[in-house]
């Protein structure tokens, strides 16, 4: 049995270092749910593992309603610090309790579909991931960088390491978390819903729509917060929002849903989540 | 800084780990990212953990780290130095079964035995945080281990009866 090579830096900047190391294939290990099933088959293509074991990225604080979270916070861990109900159900949604034990909040926004529940929440509630690089560090939203790593050039992404997500956790705003699956418990997506509204006296003053399982990464569906923001959450708006939201999704098929399947599920989950915030 | 940023442990080669299993001191050669649960069954001879999906999927090797439940195959050894093991085989006390391995034999809740040792460890690990479980509350705790034979019923009355037994144990009676 072979293994890649291993580094434990520690320091953010050793990190940041190995990471760029020349003619190396560098692959970061967090919690390991990812990655040790490939290191253990030998499939894995990388040559060095980089270890963030050593970088103290594992303190999560809560204070005057924003989060602070290392990305080797567990998501055990997560759902110890923050008793928000989408947080809790984001994260009882994902895998077993073993796995919720070694699995990190910054994994997870590289967790690809059927997973990534917790990054589509993250996406909704407009987090910003910190990152470091040879540049220095930067803190940027989460979408944008998807969007990074959607249009550059693989090398351009080289070299960033993610050391933590900052989000509001503001109490006047409605978050709703809906994953549906083939099963309660410990099953990958289908379609993942998180939404999060502000409303202002009966209308959505600002809407933010993540869609987990539904193309190759958790995204925005701005078609859909386009109709919602302004509306009064009618059945219609809520219709159109829900068809809208159809046009922001690429989905795929794998072993738990068809594409076919998943562009039926995602204006109902939609219209669901939607529904959920206001009175039947 | 220099170029050479830490010490890069070159593939394959062996490094010294010692680390407590089921209270008893073990010191072992092995690459660094071997999964705890290779270690486990090939270096230290534990056979009781098995490997079913290798991939975190089906927790049949479900061990406690530092009282934590984790699948022994998701944790590379650079990560289990040091630690304190729990397995399967730190259970009974001689022939004297722990009251969760009872319990599974009374609710007839193993069948092939695969994946016995996981669902017990996981149960051990539920009822040190949580001694009174709901129904509800056991589905979620075995939620991460899957078996193939029983249909999951006997082995959520085990629990329960486990759980019950640790209260009353002269009221020990099997679930319906």
């Amino acid at each position: 049995m072979s293994f890649p090579d291993l580094v434990i830096p520690e320091t953010v900047d050793q990190a940041v270092e190995a990471l760029s190391l020349p003619h190396r294939q560098a692959l970061i290990f967090g919690g390991g749910t990812l990655v040790q099933p490939f290191i253990t088959l030998g499939t894995d293509v990388h040559d060095l593992v980089i270890d963030l074991d050593h970088l103290a990225l594992d303190q999560v604080v809560f204070e005057n309603g924003q989060v602070s979270c290392g990305a080797m916070v567990r998501l055990a861990q997560l759902a110890q610090a923050l008793p928000q109900d989408y947080i809790q159900a984001a994260v009882a949604s994902i895998a077993g309790p073993a796995i919720r034990n070694l699995a990190t909040v910054g994994g997870n926004l590289f967790a690809k579909p059927p997973y990534g529940d917790l990054a589509t929440l993250l996406l909704a509630l407009d987090a910003e991931v910190e990152l470091a690089s040879s540049e220095g560090t930067r803190r940027i939203s989460l979408n944008d960088f998807y969007l990074m790593r959607d249009n550059a050039e693989a090398s351009s992404t080289n070299g960033v390491l993610v050391t933590g997500v900052r989000f509001s956790a503001d109490s006047r705003r409605k978050v709703v978390f809906r994953k549906m699956a083939r099963k309660q418990l410990n099953a990958g997506a289908m379609v993942t819903v998180a939404l999060s509204l502000r409303l202002n006296g009966g209308i959505v003053a600002d809407a933010r729509l993540a869609l987990g399982g539904v193309d190759h990464r958790p995204i925005r569906a701005p078609s859909a917060e386009r109709v919602l923001t302004g509306s009064n959450l009618s059945d219609e708006v809520i219709e159109s929002a829900a068809q809208a939201a159809l046009q922001d999704c690429r989905p795929r098929t794998d072993a738990y849903a068809s594409a076919w399947y998943r562009g039926r599920m995602i204006p109902v989950q939609v219209r669901r989540a939607l529904n959920s915030l206001t009175p039947q | 800084m220099n170029n050479a940023v830490v010490a890069i442990v070159s593939q394959g080669s062996l490094q010294h780990f010692s680390f407590l299993v089921n209270g008893a001191r073990y010191e072992v050669l092995a690459p660094p990212l071997m999964s705890l649960g290779e270690v486990l069954r090939e270096k230290c001879g534990l056979r009781g953990l098995k490997h079913g999906c290798q991939q975190g999927g089906c927790g049949a090797c479900s061990v406690q780290v530092d009282g934590q439940l984790v699948p022994a195959c998701m944790l590379p050894m650079t990560r289990a130095n040091q630690k304190s093991i729990e397995t399967i085989e730190g259970l009974a006390q001689g022939e004297q079964l722990h009251p969760i391995q009872e319990a599974f034999v009374e609710c007839y809740a193993t069948q092939c035995g695969f994946c016995t040792a996981g669902m017990i460890m996981a149960t051990k690990a539920l009822l040190e945080s949580n001694p009174s479980p709901s129904r509800e509350e056991v589905l979620v705790a075995l939620s991460g281990n899957v078996c193939r034979c029983t249909g999951y019923l006997p082995i959520v009355d085990a629990v329960l009866v486990a759980a019950r037994n640790a209260h009353s144990p002269d009221l020990a009676e099997p679930a319906v």
